[in-house]
């Protein structure tokens, strides 16, 4: 059976049916928690952080348009909230992307190791290049849907995703030459 | 100097993520031929976009779409109950100034008949206008 479209969905959700967005939530909560997860890592405010970007969908699900993209909207919010958390407990100790990372370290550690120091020269990107790395690298967007997600040319994209990477490297390699 | 993307390096950036001519592809390749340091830069970063690209599955956990159709049913109860508790905390305030009003009405109203009181005496158009056209007319 063909699976109901986003527009599909959104009609039924704005007449209070449940089902409908249940089957908006599972279709997206795995881009939503890659996103949120890589940005602040597996804390319990992850989960919240998770539900108020779906919460913020249904509360605005009245005004969607047809032409309007589940997907871009729930991107934003979860780059947003996921950054604005991060700001608001910038002291507190980085932690890892899931909880399953640091049990498995045993397998792989010098990999798991360098992943982690890449999060950590990644969260000492400004946020604009925090998002722009988590569209493209985490999420994996493409330039043109990125600079519509985050209303920015094209250019400005790439120019910012190079200069961004070009960062992370250079944090990273300089601390561990 | 740190901060400054080579011109080769930014080449290099821009062919994985845009699309580049044939020429800066000749050019590209050209390059990494030659230069030493621009090969081990693309290493460098290949390391780095294969682990930010790792095809994990993320959720937040099992159950998370009923758990979060439970804290949206909790957050239109909380509104419901902050609107019943408001009138509930106000109710003989509101009460009163209700009670104020209707003496107020009755200590005012020409006759004391259900209709002066409580709005229910009808004018037409014309009573009024007959009040105020032809009140005030010399005789």
């Amino acid at each position: 059976m063909k699976a109901a479209s986003d527009e599909e969905l959104i009609e039924k959700i704005k007449v209070g049916d449940t089902v409908a967005f249940k089957s908006i939530v599972s279709r997206y909560e795995g881009r939503v928690a890659r996103v949120v997860l890589f940005i602040i890592g597996a804390v319990p405010i992850a989960e919240d952080i998770g539900q108020e970007v779906f919460v913020r969908f249904y509360d605005s699900v009245s005004k969607f348009r047809s032409n309007s993209s589940v997907n871009t909207f729930l991107i934003r919010q979860a780059i947003e909230l996921s950054i604005a958390e991060r700001k608001k407990n910038k002291r507190s100790a980085i932690r890892s992307i899931t909880p399953e990372i640091a049990k498995d370290k045993s397998k792989h550690p010098e990999l798991l190791d360098l992943r982690e120091k890449i999060r950590r020269e990644f969260l000492g990107l400004d946020p604009e290049l925090q998002s722009i790395v988590t569209l493209r690298l985490v999420a994996d967007y493409s330039i043109e849907v990125m600079a519509e997600i985050l209303r920015i040319p094209e250019s400005s994209v790439l120019n910012k995703l190079i200069q961004a990477q070009h960062k992370i490297r250079i944090g990273l390699y300089k601390k561990l030459e | 100097m740190d901060n400054i993307v080579s011109e080769a390096e930014e080449l290099l950036l821009k062919s994985w993520d845009a699309p580049v001519s044939s020429a800066e592809k000749e050019r590209l390749a050209a390059l990494l031929k030659d230069d030493y340091a621009l090969r081990k830069q693309q290493d460098q970063y290949l390391k780095i976009r294969g682990l930010f690209q790792q095809n994990e599955s993320f959720s937040f956990g099992p159950f998370f779409a009923e758990r979060l159709i439970h804290v949206i049913k909790q957050r239109r109860e909380n509104i419901d109950y902050q609107v019943f508790s408001f009138f509930k905390k106000y109710q003989l305030l509101i009460l009163g100034i209700l009670v104020a009003l209707l003496i107020l009405n009755i200590m005012f109203a020409d006759n004391l008949t259900f209709e002066s009181i409580f709005g229910g005496d009808s004018e037409t158009t014309e009573d009024i206008f007959s009040i105020d056209l032809y009140k005030h007319l010399p005789e």
